[in-house]
Formats: structure tokens, sequence, C-alpha cells
């Protein structure tokens, strides 16, 4: 039982793992640093690792999909991310990418349990 | 403020350069976040750290993740194929020092204690010369192996069909001893030259006591080592190659062949270079008495010598354009 558990919790992992990036940036219409943005997502009951979400962000970046900048006004430098012009055009297509798969896999599980 | 600063520097000194600067102050403000909120207004005590740390995890993983990539010098492709090359190489070093070792004791028992300490010494260091040459080579058969296009040290070249490599028929594949024996011989090539130069020679025994007369001359070999090295280098990738490809195709006779071009080129480097041989050879000969100072014999040691010693390139030529001339046939033939 405790390692179907633990089972179930790496698979389940995996398929988040694949949904962070569209959830990151539907966030980042405002901009946003690291840890506001974890804080935000878990509000919202997507919980992401700061050590996961941290180099995706950098990555965004340098993917050209988010811009940044330094706050140092604050008590603490924050560097800000935002969705890029290019990052909004990726993300509306993700979305449809994503719907459609949404769509065909709860077909998927509708079939199964009409059987 | 100890272990954070431990925990920082352990990260970035493990991601590039340019994002270092910037990525410390990212964590770093992180984990101050982190602390404030699991602190709650009263002090964070080191307990609060550790317990923030551990959720941050291994900063070797999360370099590696700011990374985005693996490194590696070699790559698990080539390890298996570069783990027996650098087991062959070795075991041939290591006999061969142990073969001059009896030479050198033969021709000079004198003085066995020292023998044996030079042998020492040479077994270890010709043992990292190979060590040396087989990584280099390997080495840089992974980095020609990544894209070129992408992030420096970034992801594999992409894998098509026609990138599998050709079931060897048995006349076209080339046998492993074939390569193997390239390698010794290579290796010997090392070891004799770089070690042992002045043990190529013409041996004499008469009354029970071997004496010898060196063939090269000592210093310029030494001077021209990095030659040798570079020769040696090249006689092992091209049996590498031969041993990752395992059959003949063009495009391998189209790489030994340039292969070839390269290493006659040093090694006519070598030998036009009329330093290259014992000045004193003649007059040695007379001395250790193989030879008498006048009469034919010394007329016929003369004459062929200084056929030797000028003609050896063309020979050398003639050896090359045969194996050339053999890896063309292999590769083209139908």
């Amino acid at each position: 039982m405790a390692e179907e558990n633990e089972l179930i919790d790496s698979l389940t992992q995996e398929l988040r793992r694949g949904t962070i990036v569209l959830s990151a940036l539907s966030q980042l219409y405002g901009p946003q640093y690291g840890y506001s943005l974890v804080k935000v997502l878990e509000e919202k009951g997507v919980s992401v690792d700061a050590n996961t979400l941290y180099p995706l962000l950098r990555r965004l970046e340098k993917q050209g999909l988010l811009e940044s900048h330094w706050d140092t006004r604050e008590t603490r430098p924050r560097k800000y991310y935002q969705i890029s012009k290019t990052g909004e055009n990726v993300y509306v297509r993700l979305c449809k990418e994503w719907r459609k798969m949404v769509k065909s896999m709860n077909n998927l599980l509708a079939d199964q349990e009409e059987q | 403020m100890g272990l954070i600063d431990r925990y920082i520097y352990a990260l970035i000194r493990r991601i590039p350069l340019k994002q270092r600067a910037d990525s410390e102050k990212e964590v770093r403000s992180l984990i101050e976040d982190m602390l404030d909120r699991r602190a709650y207004g009263r002090e964070a005590t080191s307990e609060d750290i550790e317990v923030i740390l551990t959720e941050l995890g291994d900063p070797n993983k999360l370099a590696e993740q700011y990374r985005g990539y693996n490194r590696f010098l070699i790559g698990p492709d080539a390890f298996d194929t570069y783990w027996t090359v650098l087991k062959i190489v070795l075991a041939v070093t290591e006999i061969a020092v142990g073969v001059t070792f009896a030479i050198q004791v033969l021709v000079s028992p004198t003085n066995l204690l020292k023998e044996f300490v030079d042998a020492l010494i040479s077994g270890v260091s010709s043992g990292m010369n190979g060590f040396a040459i087989v990584t280099i080579i390997f080495a840089l058969y992974e980095f020609s192996q990544r894209d070129n296009s992408g992030r420096a040290g970034g992801k594999k070249k992409n894998w098509s069909p026609k990138s599998l490599p050709d079931i060897p028929d048995s006349k076209k594949e080339i046998k492993r001893s074939e390569s193997i024996i390239g390698i010794v011989f290579s290796i010997l090539l090392m070891v004799l030259f770089v070690y042992s130069s002045h043990l190529i020679g013409i041996y004499h025994l008469a009354d029970g006591r071997i004496t010898q007369v060196p063939i090269f001359n000592d210093e310029t070999i030494r001077a021209m080592l990095p030659l040798v090295f570079a020769l040696v280098s090249i006689g092992i990738l091209k049996e590498c190659l031969k041993l990752v490809t395992r059959c003949w195709t063009k495009k391998l006779a189209a790489y030994l062949f340039v292969i070839n071009v390269v290493s006659f080129a040093i090694i006519a480097a070598i030998f036009t270079n009329p330093a290259l041989w014992n000045p004193n050879f003649l007059s040695d000969m007379v001395h250790a008495g193989i030879v008498s100072g006048d009469g034919d014999d010394y007329q016929t040691i003369k004459t062929i010598w200084e056929i030797v010693t000028g003609r050896m390139v063309l020979l050398i030529a003639l050896g090359y354009l045969i194996d050339t001339c053999e890896l063309f046939y292999k590769g083209f033939r139908k």
C-alpha cells in the first residue's frame, strides 16, 4: 500500500511537471518575482517548489518568453519577471493545445467509464 | 548567515559565469523571503535556515537545473569504447616499459637499481601520457557530437535512421584485433622514442658482452618529442575511428586518408631532419669493434648507412602509399 502511494505520488508529479510552464505564464501578465509567483500559484492550488520554478523562469527568459528587471527599491533586491510579446503569442497557442489535450483526455477517460 | 553563504557558494560555482552574479542575488533574496515567511515576524533561527536549505535541496542539483544540461567529458555513448581502448593502451604501455627495462638490463647490467627506478618512473609517466592521449581523443569526439547551433555544451545532434551503423558483412568488417595491433604499435612507438630512443641501435655480442651503437641522435629526438606525441595521438585516433565504425565505409576511408596525410607530414618532418641520426654512427661502429676502421666491411656499412639515412623518407612514403591504396580499396569496393 505504501509502495502504491509512493508510485502514485511520483506519477502525479510527472503529470504536473508538464503544466508548470503554462501555469507560470498564465500568472505573469503582471510583474511577479519568483517567490511571489510561488505564493500566487500555491493560493490557487498549484504548488510548485521554488527550486523548480526559479531555474524555469530563467530558462523562459532565455527563450524570450519572459522579460525581467531588477527592483532594488524594496528592502531586498528582487528580480521581476513579466510575459513578453512572444510569450503572449506562445501562451495563447499553448492554451489552445492544452484545451485540446484536456478534451481528448476527458474523452478517453469517459470511454473507460462507459465500459 | 554562515550556512546560507556556504549554500550559495556551492550553488553558483557550478553555474555558468555569466549567470552567477544575477543568480546569486536572486537565490539570496529567495532564501530571505522563505525565511521571513517561516519565521513570521520573529527572529529566524539556525534551525529555520536548515529547514529552508533542505527544502531547496542539494545545490548541485539546483545548479544542474540552472544550467539546463548535464556536463561530462566523455558521455555514456562513448564510454564503453573509451574504457576498452584505455585498458589496451595502459596494458601495452606497461608491457613495453617492462620490455625496455629488460633490454636495458641486458645491455648494461651494472647499475640495476638505477635502471629499475628509471623504469618505474617511465612506467608511471608513460602511463599518464597514454591516459591523457586517449582521454583527449575521446573528449574531442564527445565535443564534436554536440550540436553547435544550440547553447554551448548543449544537446546532442539529431538522430536519424540514416545514421544507424551498417551491419558489417564479413568482407567489410574491421577486425578488432587489427585495430588493437595498431594501437599496440603506436604505444610501442611512443615508449621507444620517448623513453628509450638510445636503445634503438645495432647490438653486437662479443666475448660475452653486449655492445650497442645507437642509430638516432638522442638530443634531436628529445627536441622533437611533441611531434612524436602528435604522431602517436593520430595513430591511436585512427584505430579508435576503426573501432567505433567497425566496418569499411567511404566516409571512414576519407577520414583515414586525411589522417594518413597529416601523419605522413609529421613523420616526414621528423625523418628529413639530418640531425635525427647519430652523427658518430660510423666511428661508434668502429669503436664497438663491429667493423674495422678500414677495409671492405667499413665501405659496405658506410654505403648502407648513407642509403638508409638518405632514403628513409621514401621508404616510409611507400608504406603510407600502400596503406592509403588499401584503405581506398577496402572503403570503396562493393
